[in-house]
């Protein structure tokens, strides 16, 4: 078992494309880390550089406290499984399983011990003939879970293992790897672009963009409290709404989406202080969509724009109308549940719970 | 572990750009070198530095300019005819027919065939006299109007009988091409020019011409470089003969740098050789290019 | 399709293979077809329907000349070129496709330029370098300038690039080196391009002529396409003889054709993808 540190990491490749900079980032002992982020974000290059497959520009990669920079990949002992898996085509599971115990050099008897505790694991053992292009999505999934399990390696990778599953199965063996690797305790390293994989997988999650580190944390401090616009919007589905705001000193109110809804001022300072210094300029406020309901107050006169049903629950897009005009309007989305009454067009009213509001700078980085 | 891998690099390919170093490199800079000098093998003359005089005298000389002169032709009559006619070949493989594999073997075996037995047999085929097979055979299409004549000691015909040699021997390896080539046009394209009302006549040239432009541009390529590399046949069938009427450069080469061992003469005259491969290739690429521009 | 088109097309392949088959049959026949005054002097028509069929032209064959001796030595000789050049054209080929090493894609540029000289052009000062080397009358010397190919470095460099990457990182994770990636990874799945450019390789040099004309004078290390013009200009003329010898010299190629066509087609149409 192992621990894993980026020590001021950046990541320029040959074509100048700057992938990385200066990412900072510890991943305890027997820790599930999820880098998610767009495509691009640079999560798959952080995971490139502490597998070895690609040089770091700057910084160092630790592996156990120990600079790991200029060993070849072999000798990190971590285990990777591929977006595509990458399973040798021309060997049987058992051969694709045995592959890198080979490469250790263990004896023939210890190899095969352990293949098959491994396909044992993994619910292999009646595949072990086969060949890749006979098995399905979900079983090559398995062989190349197996094949980075078998020699028990200190770090486990993975880099957008489940993209290439249908949905049905990609629940399904999201569990299982879950369960799996609590069980191992082993230090898992997993990328994804999904963010629900990212919040159901992740003790602590790492959002990146644009090669650079947003937030840290444990999924639901991600989600409820995100360090800017970016994590706010990019974690939930859909994500935070972010509107405007403004802390009126005259009016002694704070105007939310352009007028749409007002709190009083008194009760959002007492809660959080430090906004004093915001006031009367232009902020911006965040909001998750299961924070509107019909039931409470401030509410507002909105317009619905789109109903989605979703059988326990509905997604209603709206704008508020009561917004002054000229004003860019945002489409904002509300989780209600209950029976749909909402129709395209017409007008309802929505309210809003003021304790779960998020207020972020111009620059789009929370104010504390 | 850069270092290591790259050092791995360099070993694995080492051999691979050793060869292409001694055995193509080194000798095409000697060449161009030779070309400048009056090197001949175990002459007792001392080498001496020609400059141009020796392409000078190449280019005057009448055999080589001669020489040149039945490489342009051949050039002239085989691409052509060879590409039209693997052409029609190929479009007539390119249907779903029983047995239409068995044609396709006929017309690649003759590939296969070595250049040098290809050349005897044809020696014997082009024999003289009314007994010659090609003799006899133009006697039959003509209705006994043909006279026969002694098609590789003929001044007019030698020529033209090495290049439909060489026609048989190579129509096979364009034809395999070039249907690889129709194979890969999409039938969707075939089948809206048919709902645009296009008939079979206007869906070849306006579909399938066009889409195997690239695949034709190199099958021409090929064909003309080797026609300038033509001896094989020359060698075998007419020793340059009569009077010059079949020599070739590479044969002209040959002579001088082998039977006269005037090495650097001979080296002139390969160069010329690689100057006219370069610009049959540098105009297949023009042609190629503007392609690309129109589309 | 109608009946008509179909019957067209039939006829006009029939008509255009009958024109191309004719000169193998014709000697084929003619290598079975006992020595007689007239046909030894030229071949006719009838030498296609000629009464009686024998094996004494063969006989003849191995009496006059040592046909073994020459089928060994091309067998050898492409053996070598085929089998080393596979070797060391696909390590370069991947080389270039996947390593990073310096200087690589200079290197690569002049491989890509070296493709254009063919060997007629240097044949000339090649022939004056293994002169001086006194490499003349030997194996070696119709192996070695053949095992590196330009070209077969680019078919490879083409196939190599277009594998999945993943494999082989998967297989550096693993702790594989390079040269163990490359023999148990990437070998055994370009089973196609290995297939393609040893056909191209064959191809094209069991029918070499010039340079071994050029570099051989002693019987002992000519290949067959050389034989079979000395053959021809040894007295007595004898076609049948000739013919047996030709038939005997591309049995080989045949058998390998008739039983590995697609490999054989495919090769070729590999070399036209450059365009």
């Amino acid at each position: 078992m192992a621990s894993v540190e980026y020590r001021h990491i950046s990541k320029v490749y040959t074509d100048d494309t700057r992938a990385l900079e200066d990412l900072n980032l510890q991943v305890e002992d027997g820790e599930m880390m999820v880098l998610v982020g767009p495509s691009g974000c640079g999560k798959s290059t952080a995971l490139r550089l502490l597998a070895g497959l690609d040089p770091v520009t700057e910084g160092q990669v630790l592996i156990d406290g120990k600079p790991v920079n200029e060993s070849p990949p072999q000798h990190r002992d971590i285990a990777m499984v591929f977006q595509n898996y990458a399973l040798y085509p021309h060997m049987t599971v058992r051969d694709n399983l045995e592959f890198p115990l080979r490469m250790m050099k263990l004896s023939r008897m210890e190899r095969t011990k352990q293949v098959e505790e491994t396909a044992y694991l993994l619910g292999l053992s009646e595949l072990l003939q086969r060949r890749p292009k006979e098995l399905s999505g979900g079983q090559c999934q398995r062989v190349a879970m197996g094949r980075a399990l078998v020699r028990k390696p200190k770090v486990f990778l993975m880099d957008e293992p489940l993209s290439n599953l249908d949905a049905k199965l990609r629940i399904q063996i999201r569990a299982e790897i879950a369960a799996l690797q609590k069980r191992l305790g082993v230090t898992t390293l997993y990328v994804t672009h999904d963010q629900v994989e990212a919040m159901t997988l992740g003790d602590r999650i790492a959002v990146l963009n644009g090669g650079r580190l947003q937030q840290v944390g444990r999924p639901q401090e991600l989600y409820d409290k995100p360090d800017n616009t970016f994590v706010a919007s990019f974690l939930g589905n859909p994500g935070m709404n972010i509107f405007s705001a403004r802390l009126n000193s005259e009016a002694a109110i704070v105007d939310l989406a352009d007028g749409g809804w007002q709190i009083p001022l008194e009760s959002l300072l007492a809660q959080k202080p430090q906004m004093k210094q915001y006031l009367d300029r232009p902020l911006m406020a965040g909001l998750r969509p299961e924070a509107f309901s019909t039931q409470i107050t401030p509410s507002a006169e909105v317009v619905v724009e789109a109903v989605e049903p979703l059988g326990h629950e509905r997604l209603v897009y709206f704008t508020p109308s009561d917004t002054m005009s000229g004003s860019g309007q945002e489409t904002l989305v509300a989780r209600l549940t209950g029976l749909p009454r909402e129709r395209v067009g017409e007008s309802f009213r929505v309210g809003l719970d003021p304790t779960r509001l998020c207020f972020f700078n111009k620059e789009g980085e929370v104010i504390a | 572990m850069r270092e290591r891998r790259s050092l791995a690099a360099l070993l694995i390919s080492a051999p691979a750009l050793f060869g292409l170093t001694l055995f193509v490199a080194v000798p095409f800079f000697l060449a161009v070198a030779l070309g400048f000098t009056n090197l001949r093998l175990g002459s007792p003359l001392p080498l001496e530095w020609l400059g141009f005089e020796q392409y000078r005298r190449i280019l005057t000389d009448s055999s080589f300019t001669r020489a040149l002169i039945n490489n342009l032709l051949f050039a002239l009559v085989v691409v052509p005819l060879q590409t039209v006619l693997a052409l029609s070949l190929a479009l007539l493989l390119n249907q779903r027919l029983r047995g239409i594999a068995w044609f396709r073997t006929i017309f690649f075996m003759p590939v296969v065939f070595p250049l040098s037995l290809v050349a005897v047999v044809w020696v014997l085929i082009y024999a003289p006299g009314p007994n010659g097979m090609m003799n006899e055979f133009l006697q039959l299409v003509s209705f006994g109007n043909w006279v026969p004549r002694d098609f590789l000691r003929d001044p007019q015909l030698a020529l033209p009988a090495i290049m439909l040699t060489s026609i048989w021997q190579g129509a096979g390896f364009q034809m395999v091409i070039l249907l690889a080539g129709l194979q890969s046009i999409s039938s969707e394209l075939y089948e809206a020019a048919s709902i645009d009302g296009a008939g079979r006549w206007r869906q070849f040239w306006h579909v399938t011409l066009p889409q195997l432009r690239n695949t034709l541009i190199f099958v021409v390529l090929v064909t003309s470089i080797l026609a300038f590399r033509l001896f094989d046949q020359v060698q075998i069938m007419t020793r340059g003969g009569p009077h010059d009427a079949t020599t070739t450069v590479m044969y002209e080469a040959v002579e001088a740098a082998f039977t006269r061992q005037q090495v650097a003469r001979g080296a002139a005259m390969t160069v010329v050789l690689f100057l006219v491969v370069l610009l049959i290739s540098w105009l297949q690429r023009r042609v190629a290019s503007q392609e690309r521009e129109l589309s | 399709m109608g009946y008509v088109k179909a019957f067209l097309i039939y006829l006009s392949l029939l008509l255009i293979g009958l024109l191309f088959i004719t000169p193998i049959v014709f000697m084929i026949s003619g290598s079975l077809t006992p020595d007689a005054g007239v046909f030894a002097q030229a071949g006719g028509w009838d030498a296609l329907w000629s009464a009686g069929v024998s094996l004494d032209n063969y006989r003849d064959v191995f009496a006059r000349v040592d046909f073994m001796g020459y089928l060994f030595n091309s067998l050898f000789i492409n053996g070598m070129i085929v089998g080393v050049g596979l070797l060391v054209n696909s390590l370069a080929g991947y080389a270039f496709a996947r390593l990073q090493w310096y200087g690589r894609n200079l290197l690569f540029k002049l491989v890509l330029a070296v493709l254009i000289i063919p060997l007629e052009a240097i044949a000339v000062p090649l022939f004056y370098m293994v002169s001086l080397f006194g490499w003349r009358d030997t194996y070696w010397v119709q192996i070695l300038p053949f095992i590196a190919n330009a070209f077969s470095i680019y078919l490879f460099y083409t196939f190599f690039i277009g594998m999945p990457r993943e494999m082989e990182e998967a297989a550096r994770i693993d702790g594989a080196g390079v040269l163990r990636t490359f023999y148990c990874i990437i070998v055994p799945n370009a089973k196609p391009v290995f297939a393609s450019v040893a056909v191209l390789t064959f191809l094209t040099q069991w029918g070499a002529f010039l340079w071994p004309l050029m570099v051989t004078s002693g019987e002992d290390v000519r290949p067959l396409p050389l034989a079979i013009a000395t053959f021809y200009s040894l007295p007595p003329l004898q076609w049948g003889d000739i013919f047996a010898f030709g038939v005997m010299m591309v049995t080989p190629i045949l058998v390998l054709f008739l039983l590995f066509q697609p490999w054989f087609v495919r090769g070729v149409v590999t070399s036209g993808i450059k365009g």
